[in-house]
């Protein structure tokens, strides 16, 4: 069975279905939109369980789409793609068990959330460049459409501009990508042969353009300061599951098109790079840090952390791009930023249903207004304090090897950089430890006495990611077995 | 060609069928139409315009395989002609239903205006067709000249009568340097028949005559004027805001696929032996167009004006693929020229259906909120724009795709790159539509019929995945509106002014759109076939 193409084929195909159900069937739209995720999730878990780590790219599945452009249907899974997509298809299936918009979901809630899963999950599996393109894209329509029509107040202006950076951001994407298939000998849009190629080693400066396409196209996407900008409001205002999947789906298309072209194709041009890539993902890393400090909107707060922690993935890929790091350290390296991108993908996921419970109940996200919630939301405060903690990176929790890697990582080659990256982390641990005890602690006030705990469905979108959370920090090599950077790198 | 004296030139009737046809066509309607009855007239010259125009669609695809010299050499059916040719058909099927029901026919008399139509079209077949300077000439004026008039149909409405007017003056100037043109090329080379020219060109080698380049030149700016090529583009948002619709829509895409067609032909055959002197000279042209199509279109509130400039900006792209003399820009020309049509009609089949629902003409504020009442317009519209900035999963992409490939592959990586800003560029204006479908409530006063808005707009029977199938889409824009039940069209009184025939035309287009970003190769299959009249390039 094509296991890869089901994946990617069942949600757009379900998407398709749920367009044209008869509008009296309420229910519907929500029982296919599961059903859907459900089955792609086990597509992927099939997929999981024939995965051999030890082999590199694998299972590859492949069919003529365009031969007059010479474009194929071609997906394969390696270590990194497989993390992702296990990612994906587990946030789906909450997303859509938390909802988006109106109850019962809509018809074009369904259709939306399923197209975009399925164009995520091409993503992540593409091995043909242009397959890739199109579905880096199409995720962008989808999700843009999530924040404009069911976002908060400022959602058109949000949504616009989450749509504007991320294609003004993929067009030299497209440039970099049509580059190396007339570099590539004979031309070609197969990634893997791309990356077996390396068309423009030893290019000069050519090559350090196509280098600064793809970067430009995927620092937005991740995003790294200074392209940044679109994110906080996206976040901001996207409705609660659009949230979810945006900082734990989307941002990690960035990080993973880093290592898939940059790192995989470009590795030259990247080596010469690798330093001032490293800075910019140290000063993503501390600016988020520092702005998140700053705020009070916990969803805002959230947005920014995500920032800080994409910086450690950048300032990871770019050791492992350095011309001087060894073998050992460079899987580190690698291993440890495909982790981070799975756990933060899991911790943020769940900071994010977890402000949105709160947004829905108190009517605020506003942490100076909030206070003593732990009192009348044992079962909240309790969730909140674990993904909490996961994201400032204690021990033991989802973020803590991932991190830990990386920063053993990249200690080989710029002990300085390491150095002050981590101040990153003392920043966040501070600023989650004084949200926590702003909003949770201390005195509950009248308004706040009468709120209900968390339940039902809510429990159901958040309680399996707490899990993962707790199982990714005691067990990483869950995970980092499967990654296995060494295999593919 | 000489033949011998008192011996007509062999007429392969056969080949000029489809053009016959749309002659004949033409001469019937015009009859049909001075016929007393009210319904022959309004139902009946359309009918039998529509059946001129099948019939030729019909005998173009009989003569689909056919290559060869038609009438003496000055009229030649190959692979870019029938390709051309069907662009032109179906645009024109297009634009007779659009016109219908529409005022313009009304008030010009239904029979000159269907009958002024297939003729315009028919000189666009002789354009397409033609391998001859005196030819070339004579197509192009025959589908001019009926374009002026049509233009000024409205006849009630002052800006019809400028928009035509205005277009005479331009157009005819456009024509006389054109002309021009063609004569100082007919000068240096001795030869109007385009084998000729290449011959004579490439034997004596004229890249440096200044009477050569001088005639290359003057053509540039003639053509130039025909395809709104910046800076001879002025007259385009005037042109097409003025003109009725119908007329703009059939303007916007036959008219550019003519201008290219000849655009090909000429420089990639004829002249191609200049390149190294005309081809930098339009790669430059190419630049200025799309700066100037994408910039001016960015302040636009009609839908109409937005759409010329973005159609001057197409047609920066397109010129891109004339520029590389490749026979894969050619490929990609034409392709783009394919989409080009079908995404332009889907748009202004809405901004129609719009003016006739609306008091608001073609004003952006008409599609406000159409998401929530009108799905049935409003996913067209939405694919429109999408593949216009083009967006993956569409045929807007694909073309673009294709056109970059081409540039980069010809050597001309920064026209690729200039075609990326440039689209870059579009997104503000494209996404402006978009986001006033979707995230804007209607305008009260817009409405014919009072519609329930709720705060926010709730898609009903829309398919977002338009852009994972070509099937989903229609399916999804003809399920019926649930939410905003009280929209019904059909032409009937009560349920506005909407005209089944038009919807019929945005989604049909729309659908063609997607399907040639998801399923492009058998396009790409009817594109090949241009190649066979540019056996000179690679």
């Amino acid at each position: 069975m094509p296991w890869l193409t089901l994946a990617v084929s069942v949600p757009l195909l379900a998407a398709a279905l749920v367009a044209v159900l008869p509008a009296r069937m309420t229910a519907a739209p929500r029982a296919v939109a599961l059903g859907a995720s459900v089955l792609a999730l086990a597509c992927m878990a099939v997929t999981w369980a024939r995965f051999d780590a030890g082999r590199g790219m694998q299972l590859v599945e492949e069919a003529t789409w365009i031969p007059s452009l010479d474009i194929s249907w071609r997906l394969a899974v390696d270590g990194m793609s497989l993390a992702l997509c296990a990612l994906t298809v587990v946030l789906f299936v909450l997303a859509v068990i938390h909802g988006v918009g109106p109850k019962p979901m809509t018809r074009a809630a369904a259709a939306l959330l399923l197209l975009l899963e399925g164009a995520t999950l091409a993503f992540f599996l593409a091995q043909d460049f242009f397959l890739f393109y199109v579905a880096f894209d199409v995720t962008l329509v989808a999700m843009y459409f999530l924040i404009a029509l069911w976002g908060e107040e400022n959602r058109r202006y949000a949504a616009l501009k989450f749509f504007l950076y991320t294609l003004v951001g993929s067009l030299p994407v497209l440039l970099g990508i049509i580059a190396l298939f007339l570099a590539a000998e004979p031309n070609t849009f197969n990634m893997m042969r791309l990356a077996e190629q390396e068309p423009l080693a030893g290019a000069g400066v050519g090559a350090s353009f196509v280098f600064l396409a793809f970067f430009v196209g995927f620092a937005i996407k991740t995003p790294v300061v200074p392209f940044h900008t679109w994110l906080p409001a996206a976040h901001v205002e996207a409705p609660t599951a659009g949230s979810v999947l945006l900082a734990g789906v989307l941002l990690k298309m960035g990080t993973y098109g880093l290592v898939r072209v940059n790192l995989q194709m470009l590795p030259d041009a990247f080596a010469e790079y690798a330093l001032p890539v490293a800075l910019l993902g140290v000063v993503s890393a501390l600016y988020g840090a520092l702005v998140a400090l700053a705020q009070t909107d916990l969803k805002r707060l959230i947005a920014y952390t995500s920032i800080n922690h994409m910086g450690y993935v950048i300032v990871g890929v770019a050791a492992a791009a350095a011309g001087g790091i060894s073998a050992e350290a460079r899987e580190l390296a690698i291993d440890g930023a495909v982790l981070q991108m799975v756990a933060h993908g899991v911790v943020t996921a769940a900071l994010f249903f977890l402000a949105g419970f709160i947004q829905t109940r108190a009517r605020t996200r506003d942490l100076g207004l909030l206070n003593g919630l732990i009192r009348p939301m044992p079962v909240y405060g309790t969730l909140v304090a674990v993904a909490f903690f996961a994201s400032l990176g204690l021990p033991g929790l989802a973020q803590f090897p991932a991190e830990l890697q990386i920063f053993l990582g990249v200690f080989d080659v710029w002990p300085a950089v390491a150095a002050v990256t981590v101040i990153g982390i003392v920043i966040t641990a501070g600023l989650f430890l004084l949200a926590l005890q702003r909003a949770f602690l201390g005195e509950t006030s009248e308004q706040w006495r009468g709120l209900t705990d968390v339940r039902g469905r809510e429990l159901a979108a958040v309680v399996p990611l707490i899990v993962l959370t707790v199982a990714l920090g005691v067990f990483p090599r869950l995970v980092l077995d499967v990654i296995n950077s060494g295999s593919w790198l | 060609m000489n033949g011998r004296k008192l011996e007509g030139p062999a007429i392969d009737f056969a080949g000029l069928s489809p053009l016959l046809a749309l002659l004949g066509g033409a001469v019937v309607v015009l009859m049909v139409g001075l016929l007393r009855g009210r319904a022959a007239r309004e139902h009946g010259v359309p009918a039998l315009s529509f059946a001129t125009l099948a019939a030729s669609l019909g005998l173009t695809i009989w003569q689909l395989d056919s290559s060869e010299e038609l009438v003496a050499g000055a009229l030649a059916i190959d692979g870019l002609g029938t390709v051309l040719n069907i662009l032109f058909v179906s645009a024109g099927m297009a634009t007779v239903l659009l016109s219908w029901r529409a005022l313009a026919p009304r008030e010009s008399a239904h029979g000159e205006f269907h009958a002024l139509l297939l003729t315009s079209i028919a000189g666009m077949v002789v354009l397409a067709w033609s391998t001859n300077l005196v030819t070339v000439f004579l197509g192009l004026e025959l589908l001019s000249i009926p374009l002026y008039v049509l233009c000024a149909t409205e006849m009630r409405r002052a800006t019809s009568l400028e928009s035509g007017l205005k277009y005479l003056i331009v157009g005819s100037l456009g024509s006389a340097v054109f002309l021009y043109g063609l004569a100082l090329i007919y000068g240096a080379t001795g030869s109007t028949d385009f084998a000729g020219i290449a011959e004579a060109n490439s034997a004596v080698g004229l890249s440096s005559d200044p009477l050569m380049l001088t005639g290359i030149a003057l053509s540039v700016v003639g053509l130039g004027f025909k395809a709104s090529v910046a800076p001879f583009h002025q007259w385009t948002p005037d042109v097409y805001e003025g003109a009725p619709t119908p007329v703009t829509a059939f303007m916007a895409v036959a008219t550019k696929a003519a201008a290219f067609g000849i655009f090909l032909r000429l420089f990639d055959v004829a002249l191609i032996d200049s390149a190294t002197a005309w081809a930098p000279a339009l790669a430059a042209l190419a630049t200025v167009t799309i700066i100037a199509g994408n910039v001016g279109a960015l302040g636009q509130s009609s839908l109409k004006r937005m759409l010329a400039y973005s159609s001057v900006a197409q047609a920066g792209y397109m010129l891109a693929g004339v520029v590389v003399t490749s026979g894969l820009g050619v490929r990609a020309t034409v392709f783009y020229l394919a989409v080009y049509l079908v995404m332009n009609l889907a748009a202004f089949a809405v901004i129609i259906a719009r003016e006739r629902e609306t008091s608001l003409g073609d004003d952006l504020a008409a599609v406000e909120g159409i998401g929530a009442t009108r799905p049935v317009l409003a996913w067209p519209m939405t694919i429109a724009m999408l593949s216009l900035a083009g967006i993956p999963a569409t045929g807007g992409f694909i073309g673009k795709f294709f056109l970059i490939d081409a540039t980069v592959d010809g050597g001309y990586a920064w026209l690729g790159f200039v075609i990326v800003i440039g689209s870059m560029i579009s997104l503000a204006y494209y996404l402006r539509v978009i986001a006033a479908i979707w995230m804007r409530d209607a305008p009260a006063v817009a409405q014919s019929t009072p519609v329930p808005a709720g705060p926010r707009p709730a898609l009903a029977g829309g398919s977002p995945e338009g852009d994972a199938g070509p099937g989903s889409v229609a399916l999804g824009a003809e399920s019926p509106p649930a939410q905003a039940g009280a929209v019904v069209y059909g032409g009937e009184p009560g349920g506005g002014k909407a005209h089944w025939e038009v919807a019929l035309v945005a989604v049909l287009c729309a659908a063609l759109t997607v399907a040639a970003g998801v399923v492009p190769q058998p396009l790409f299959d009817l594109v090949q076939r241009c190649g066979d009249a540019f056996t000179n390039l690679v």
